[in-house]
C-alpha cells in the first residue's frame, strides 16, 4: 500500500507540474505514455539501453 | 547538524556521498563495488557503503536527495520528442522503458530501497548539484562556476557565482540548453570516430595530439562560437535528437567522411585514414578549448571573481583545463574530481546540508572518500591462496626498489579514490624513465591504444623542475596536464604524450603520506622523485576497491608485487 501512495503521490506532483508550467498541451502525450507504462510495468519492462539514451530519455 | 545522502545515478556514473554536519564522510562510485564499469543503476550498495563505513543506518539520514529532477526531465523528453515529431516515432518504446519503466519513479525508488521515509528523499538540479561539487570543495570563498556536460534535465551548460560569506549560495547567472551540447558534441565526434560514448571521449583527448586542427571550415558547421560565449550546434548533422543509437547523422559523415569502424586497430604511421581520424580529434579537441574558454571569460566578465570552479563531463578533458588556467584570465581554477555524473551525487549532499543549516564543507585535500582496504584480511586471504607474503620494514624503499628494477608493483593504500582517476590508493606504479617497464605495462596489463600515454605523480615540492606550471589547484587530482621541462623530456619519455606534455598529479606527506614516502625513495634511488602511475585495473574493469578484487588481480594479471598497506603479496615465495 506504501508504494502505491508513493507512486500515486508521484503522479500527482508530475500533473501539478505540468499545470503549473501551462504545459496542458503536454497532458495527451503523458496521457498515452503513462498508460503504455503501466502496461511496460505489468509485463516486464524493457532493458535495453542504447549509448545516447541519457541525452533523449 | 545533519546526515544527509547523495544520490547519482540511473543515466551513466551511478555514486552515492554522505555529508554529516557538513562534513564529507564516504562518497563512493557504484562501479567500484558492483564491477560493472560505468554502473548507472541506482547504487545501493555505494548507498549502504556510505551508511556502513559512518556508522549509521538509514533511518539516522536527515534527508536523501537525487541529483537531478526527474520530472523536469520528463517535460524535455517529451518537449524534445513533440519537436522532433516524426522522426523521434520510434523511439517511442524506449522512451516508455526508460522514463515510465523507472526514471520518474526514482525518489520513491530509492525511498524503498533504503527504506527512508518518502518525505526525507527530494531533488535538486543536475547543473546545480555539478556547481555544488565543484565550487563547495574548492578552496575559494567566492568564484565563477561553470557546468559543462551532455545534458541535465534540459540544460547542456549553465555559469553560476559562487559565494561564501554573508550567505553560502550559488547563483544562476545563465544557461545553455539542449540541443545545443559540448557534451553532446564531443560524445557524437567520440562515436563517430569509433570509441564507446561515454566512455572513450578521454581517447579522442588522446589523439588529437597525434593530428593537426586543418578541419576547421567543416567545424564551422558542426558549432558556431559567439562572442558573449554560447555556442549554437548545426544541429542536421546530429541524430541525438531522434536516435538514441546515434550521435551523429548521415550530414556528418558527408562533411567529414566515413565513421571509423569501431574497434579497427590504429596505425598512425601508415594509415592516411588514421591521420585524418587524428586531424578530425585534433579539431575537435581545439573547438572544445575555444568554447571553453569563450565561457570562461563570460564568466570572468560576469562574476568579476578571480577564480573557477568547473565540473560536468566535459571538465574531465585536461589538456582544456590547462589551457583555460593559462588563458582564461583567472588566477586560480579547481575541478572537482568526479567532474562527471557521479560528482553530482556529492553536489547534491552538500547542498542538502546547506539547507538544512550546516556549514559548507572544507576544501578538499584528498580524493580518499571512498572504502578501506584491510592489510589483516589481504594477508589471510593470500596465504590461503598460497600466495607469498611478508611485512615490509622499510615498504616505501622496497617498492622504490621494485620500481627501480623494471617491476610493476599494484599499490593500495587506505581508502580508495572518488572519481576516475587513480590517485595513489590504487594504482600501479613502475620506473618513469624505463621504457621496457612501460611496454611490458601496456602490452601485458592495460593493452592501450598506441596514442594514449600514461601519467606520472611527482612530490609537490619538487613538480616545477619536472613540469611547467606544476603544481597549482589541478594537480592533486590530476585534472591538467603541463609541459615537461626541456631538461628532463627525454628521460621522462614513458610518461610524455607526443606533444611533450603530461597528465601530472602532485602528492604531498601531508595528503598521501604513503605514496609521498615511495616518491621520496625513488628520488634516493633513480634520482627522480616521480613514478608512472597507472589506475589499478584491466582493460574495461572499474579501478579496484577491496582486497579481493586486487589479490583477484595478482593472480590474474603478470604485475610482479602488490602492496597493500605494508604487506608485500607476490604469486611466488615470500
Amino acid at each position: 500500500m506504501s508504494r502505491l501512495g508513493n507512486r500515486l503521490r508521484t503522479i500527482g506532483r508530475i500533473l501539478r507540474h505540468f499545470a503549473s508550467r501551462q504545459r496542458w498541451f503536454l497532458v495527451p502525450l503523458l496521457l498515452v505514455l503513462l498508460c503504455a507504462g503501466v502496461l511496460l510495468l505489468a509485463t516486464g519492462g524493457l532493458s535495453y539501453v542504447a549509448p545516447f539514451i541519457y541525452s533523449i530519455f | 547538524m545533519a546526515a544527509v545522502l547523495g544520490i547519482s545515478g540511473e543515466y551513466h556514473d551511478a555514486a552515492a556521498a554522505l555529508v554529516v554536519d557538513g562534513v564529507i564522510v564516504a562518497a563512493v562510485q557504484e562501479e567500484r563495488l558492483s564491477r560493472i564499469k560505468n554502473d548507472a543503476r541506482l547504487p545501493l550498495h555505494a548507498a549502504r557503503a556510505c551508511l556502513a563505513h559512518a556508522g549509521l543506518a538509514a533511518g539516522d539520514l536527515d534527508r536523501v536527495v537525487f541529483y537531478e529532477d526527474p520530472i523536469e526531465k520528463l517535460e524535455r523528453v517529451l518537449v524534445s520528442t513533440l519537436r522532433t515529431f516524426p522522426r523521434a516515432l520510434r523511439q517511442f518504446p524506449r522512451a516508455l522503458g526508460t522514463q515510465l519503466g523507472g526514471k520518474v519513479w526514482v525518489i520513491d525508488r530509492i525511498a524503498e530501497a533504503l527504506g527512508v521515509a518518502r518525505d526525507r528523499v527530494s531533488s535538486t538540479e543536475h547543473h546545480r548539484a555539478h556547481a555544488a561539487s565543484a565550487f563547495f570543495t574548492s578552496p575559494y570563498p567566492r568564484a565563477a562556476v561553470l557546468t559543462v556536460d551532455g545534458v541535465g534535465e534540459a540544460t547542456s551548460t549553465a555559469l553560476w557565482h559562487g559565494t561564501h560569506g554573508d550567505g553560502t549560495q550559488l547563483r544562476e547567472l545563465g544557461r545553455i540548453e539542449y540541443p545545443h551540447s559540448l557534451g553532446l558534441l564531443y560524445a557524437g565526434l567520440t562515436a563517430y570516430l569509433g570509441f564507446e560514448v561515454n566512455e572513450g571521449e578521454y581517447k579522442v583527448m588522446g589523439l588529437a595530439a597525434y593530428g593537426q586542427p586543418r578541419l576547421r571550415d567543416e567545424f564551422a558547421r558542426l558549432i558556431r562560437l559567439h562572442d558573449d560565449g554560447t555556442f549554437e550546434l548545426g544541429l542536421p548533422y546530429f541524430a541525438y535528437l531522434a536516435d538514441a543509437d546515434l550521435g551523429f547523422g548521415p550530414a556528418m559523415e558527408a562533411l567529414l567522411g566515413p565513421r571509423r569502424p569501431p574497434h579497427r586497430p590504429w596505425d598512425l604511421e601508415h594509415s592516411a585514414d588514421d591521420r585524418r581520424y587524428a586531424d578530425i580529434a585534433a579539431t575537435l579537441q581545439q573547438v572544445t578549448e575555444e568554447a571553453l574558454l569563450g565561457l570562461a571569460r563570460e564568466a570572468r566578465r560576469r562574476t568579476g571573481s578571480f577564480a573557477l570552479c568547473l565540473a560536468g563531463g566535459v571538465a574531465l578533458n585536461a589538456v582544456a583545463n590547462a589551457r583555460l588556467a593559462r588563458e582564461s584570465g583567472f588566477d586560480r581554477v579547481f575541478v572537482h574530481p568526479a567532474a562527471g555524473d557521479a560528482g553530482g551525487a556529492l553536489g547534491a549532499a552538500i547542498l542538502g546540508a546547506i539547507e538544512l543549516g550546516d556549514p559548507r564543507p572544507s576544501a578538499l585535500t584528498s580524493a580518499a572518500l571512498g572504502l578501506p582496504i584491510d592489510p589483516g584480511a589481504a594477508c589471510q586471504l593470500a596465504r590461503e591462496l598460497g600466495l607469498g607474503v611478508r611485512t615490509a620494514g622499510d615498504v616505501a624503499g622496497e617498492v622504490a626498489q621494485l620500481v627501480a628494477t623494471g617491476k610493476i608493483v599494484a599499490f593500495c593504500q587506505g581508502r580508495f579514490e572518488w572519481g576516475p582517476r587513480a590517485l595513489g590508493q590504487r594504482s600501479i606504479l613502475a620506473n618513469p624513465a624505463d621504457p621496457d617497464s612501460r611496454e611490458r605495462l601496456n602490452r601485458a596489463i592495460k593493452r592501450r591504444e598506441p596514442f594514449r600515454p600514461f601519467a606520472p605523480v611527482v612530490l609537490r615540492d619538487r613538480a616545477a623542475t619536472y613540469f611547467e606550471g606544476a603544481p597549482d589547484d589541478l594537480t592533486p587530482f590530476m585534472t591538467t596536464v603541463c609541459p615537461i621541462t626541456a631538461a628532463y623530456r627525454e628521460r621522462l619519455a614513458s610518461v610524455r604524450h607526443v606533444d611533450g606534455s603530461a597528465r601530472v598529479q602532485t602528492v604531498e606527506p601531508a595528503t598521501a603520506p604513503e605514496l609521498a614516502a615511495v616518491l621520496a625513495a625513488l628520488d634516493r634511488t633513480i634520482g627522480l622523485p616521480i613514478a608512472l602511475n597507472t589506475s589499478f585495473n584491466g582493460a574495461g574493469e572499474p579501478i579496484i576497491a577491496n582486497e579481493i578484487d586486487a589479490l583477484g588481480f595478482l593472480m590474474s594479471h603478470p604485475i610482479d608485487a602488490l602492496v597493500v598497506g605494508e604487506l608485500v603479496i607476490t604469486r611466488g615465495a615470500a
